[in-house]
């Protein structure tokens, strides 16, 4: 619940002292903090859990000043393979409200920016951040996930590119003010359109609304000079009455030689008579139209889901095998070491009889020795490496460790 | 032969690859198809020259070669215009076209007629050629018309999204055919005149009121008024292409069909000839 995620959400500013707060709770572990309008996710690496989470958990309650019960009951908590899929997902936008949708990829991008700055990412978030990124692009790229207007403004600006094809050299007109319609012109204008006409019954609000654009105010009584200009027209006044019937469009389609004009009326009552559609070149969309195109666009989107699903499996297969390299590279080393000095040991004890022996036994023996390492060596190693991608493969080399009662060397120890 | 055969069989794997590009929006094939086009035109163009030399004259006597040249010379101006649009979409419309006219060319005698002494003259190459040449645009620019009135159609009636984003945007389909239009126009006029000129020194008369030369007249006079609505009248949209599909079929006549028609002068080749 929205009351509840304001609590949590911490602005960038907040993260670097937050970020080594969580990391001393959690006993000198990485942390990331991701927080947006709609999910605050608190990542952490280390080599055991134990209470981590929980104390976390309180932690970041104290932080949202909510009682630590309330907010156990809205958390959900994730370890290993689960949480590192999660923030692919995340990346995805197969989480967001809108599938597919690109602001989520910077936020983690930056979430994982921020962690590095303040010194609180480290090998294992690292990576998975940097991964999760790149899951996120290659989403994008790969599938169609992210493609076909998802939002009744980028839907128009859609539809006029299907029009007009270049945007640079047409003119928009914005009549009226609203935010969908100051979206649509704001679509626009990144989109290529430079010219920008503004309309409103109050000339003032125009020319301040123009300013914003970069535009040019006219005149309320020169709206059908403005509307012979504008190829795209985005309307959105409170007029109670349709402005524009079918009579004065025709004859506004003549002032402008018939070229073709995108109408896009978002007012509620509309304010361009529906007859005006069947007027030749004249294209007149309303609102429910433009929302009919996103639902249809956001129903593609969803069939793209499998792919992108497809991509988070196999970029997870690259993850779980390094993370489990992590463990089963020194675990394994380490295996090796121990068999080798074990035979490097006996040699060494039985060296004042070996001596007594001919050259040629000696070295028999030594490969003797040297083979039945080789031999005892191989099985493991090799299975070992086999089960690298595999979520519960660093579980053989903490078997293989506690087993031999191996010493690992590197800090780097994960559960 | 066998190189048109071949090739008449490449064109027909480029119909197929155009339609899946398209319709499959596969970025991959869409590559591919603009190739496979190309190969074709390469072993079509390979087959026409031999023709020529086998022939010891320009390849356009007769209806076999007449239509074998003109595909030739859209599959050219279509490759070309591919490019420049970036899209392969309008290949879903030129491949078949390409296709079903070669077809069409095999059922018409083969046999290679020896130069009539009245067409042994330089101006044969430039009138046959400029003809041809502008006919191929006009071709396109009908297929471009046929686009922009699905395109409008979809667009007008909104329920059908999806199928927008197949074709190029509207105004650029209005802009390509006015383009050709504007392109092969002056070049039917240069080939019209050149057979005029040609004439006053082959039969001594600039005219002869025959079906061939009537429709050709027709013909351009269709096309002409197009450029007048749309450049003078500010006509545009729909209606305009209405024309110039119309203003094709106009083309089509003039090009095959007034050939059957009594006349004594514009017959050249086998009965029945371009």
């Amino acid at each position: 619940p929205v009351e509840v995620r304001e609590k949590v959400y911490f602005s960038e500013q907040a993260l670097p002292g937050l970020l080594k707060e969580f990391r001393e709770e959690a006993g000198g572990a990485e942390t990331a903090i991701l927080s947006t309008c709609n999910r605050t996710e608190v990542y952490a690496a280390a080599p055991a859990v134990d209470d981590k989470q929980q104390r976390l958990i309180a932690r970041l309650a104290g932080k949202a000043e909510c009682p630590e019960d309330n907010l156990r009951s809205l958390i959900y908590t994730m370890t290993d393979e689960e949480a590192a899929r999660r923030l692919f997902m995340i990346a995805a936008g197969l989480d967001s409200l809108v599938v597919g949708e690109g602001q989520v990829l910077g936020q983690v991008r930056r979430a994982g920016e921020a962690a590095r700055n303040t010194g609180t990412l480290g090998k294992v978030l690292g990576r998975m951040f940097r991964q999760a990124v790149s899951v996120g692009k290659r989403a994008r790229a790969e599938t169609a996930i992210s493609q076909n207007a998802a939002s009744v403004s980028s839907a128009a600006v859609e539809l006029g590119r299907t029009l007009f094809g270049n945007l640079e050299r047409k003119t928009a007109l914005i009549m009226g003010a609203g935010k969908v319609g100051e979206l649509s012109v704001k679509h626009l204008r990144s989109a290529g359109l430079r010219r920008v006409l503004v309309v409103n019954r109050t000339y003032e609000r125009a020319v301040e609304l123009a300013d914003r654009f970069e535009g040019k105010a006219v005149p309320f009584e020169e709206m059908d000079s403005a509307l012979a200009v504008a190829d795209v027209v985005i309307s959105s006044t409170g007029s109670e009455e349709p402005i524009v019937d079918k009579k004065r469009m025709k004859s506004i389609m003549r002032m402008r030689k018939n070229r073709p004009v995108f109408i896009v009326d978002i007012a509620v009552p509309r304010d361009f008579d529906p007859l005006c559609g069947d007027v030749a070149n004249c294209f007149l969309y309303n609102i429910d139209d433009l929302k009919q195109v996103v639902e249809r666009n956001i129903a593609e989107r969803r069939k793209e889901i499998v792919k992108v699903e497809r991509i988070i499996d196999e970029e997870m297969g690259r993850f779980n095998s390094w993370f489990n390299s992590l463990e089963i590279v020194p675990v394994l080393t380490s295996f090796r070491e121990r068999v080798q000095s074990i035979r490097d040991g006996e040699l060494e004890r039985f060296r004042s009889r070996l001596d007594k022996l001919p050259d040629d036994d000696r070295r028999l023996i030594d490969q003797l020795t040297q083979s039945i390492v080789q031999k005892v060596l191989h099985e493991p190693t090799v299975r070992l490496k086999g089960v690298q991608e595999e979520t519960d493969g660093s579980s053989y080399a903490e078997a293989l460790r506690r087993l031999f009662d191996l010493d690992i060397s590197s800090e780097e120890e994960r559960k | 032969m066998i190189l048109l055969q071949i090739s008449l069989l490449v064109y027909a794997a480029a119909t197929v690859l155009y339609a899946i590009a398209v319709f499959w929006k596969s970025r991959f094939l869409a590559l591919y198809s603009w190739w496979v086009l190309l190969a074709g035109g390469v072993l079509h163009l390979g087959f026409t020259v031999f023709r020529a030399v086998s022939a010891g004259r320009w390849p356009f006597l007769g209806a076999f070669e007449s239509i074998s040249f003109f595909v030739l010379l859209f599959v050219i101006i279509y490759l070309v215009v591919e490019k420049r649009l970036r899209t392969p979409s309008l290949g879903v419309l030129a491949a078949p076209m390409v296709f079903l006219f070669l077809f069409v060319a095999f059922f018409q005698s083969k046999q290679a007629a020896p130069l009539e002494p009245v067409l042994q003259s330089y101006w044969y190459p430039v009138h046959v050629s400029t003809l041809f040449f502008s006919y191929g645009l006009l071709a396109l620019a009908f297929l471009g018309a046929w686009a922009y009135l699905l395109q409008e159609w979809l667009l007008k009636r909104k329920s059908s999204i999806g199928m927008l984003r197949y074709f190029p945007p509207l105004e650029t389909l209005g802009d390509l055919c006015y383009r050709l239009v504007s392109l092969g126009f002056p070049l039917m006029t240069v080939g019209i005149v050149t057979g005029v000129v040609w004439a006053q020194s082959a039969w001594g008369v600039f005219w002869k009121w025959e079906p061939k030369l009537v429709f050709a007249m027709v013909t351009w006079l269709w096309y002409a008024v197009y450029l007048h609505l749309r450049y003078v009248g500010g006509w545009r949209g729909r209606r305009t292409n209405i024309i110039l599909i119309i203003g094709f079929f106009i083309l089509l006549f003039t090009f095959l069909a007034a050939n059957y028609l009594p006349g004594e002068y514009h017959k050249f080749g086998m009965p029945g000839s371009g």
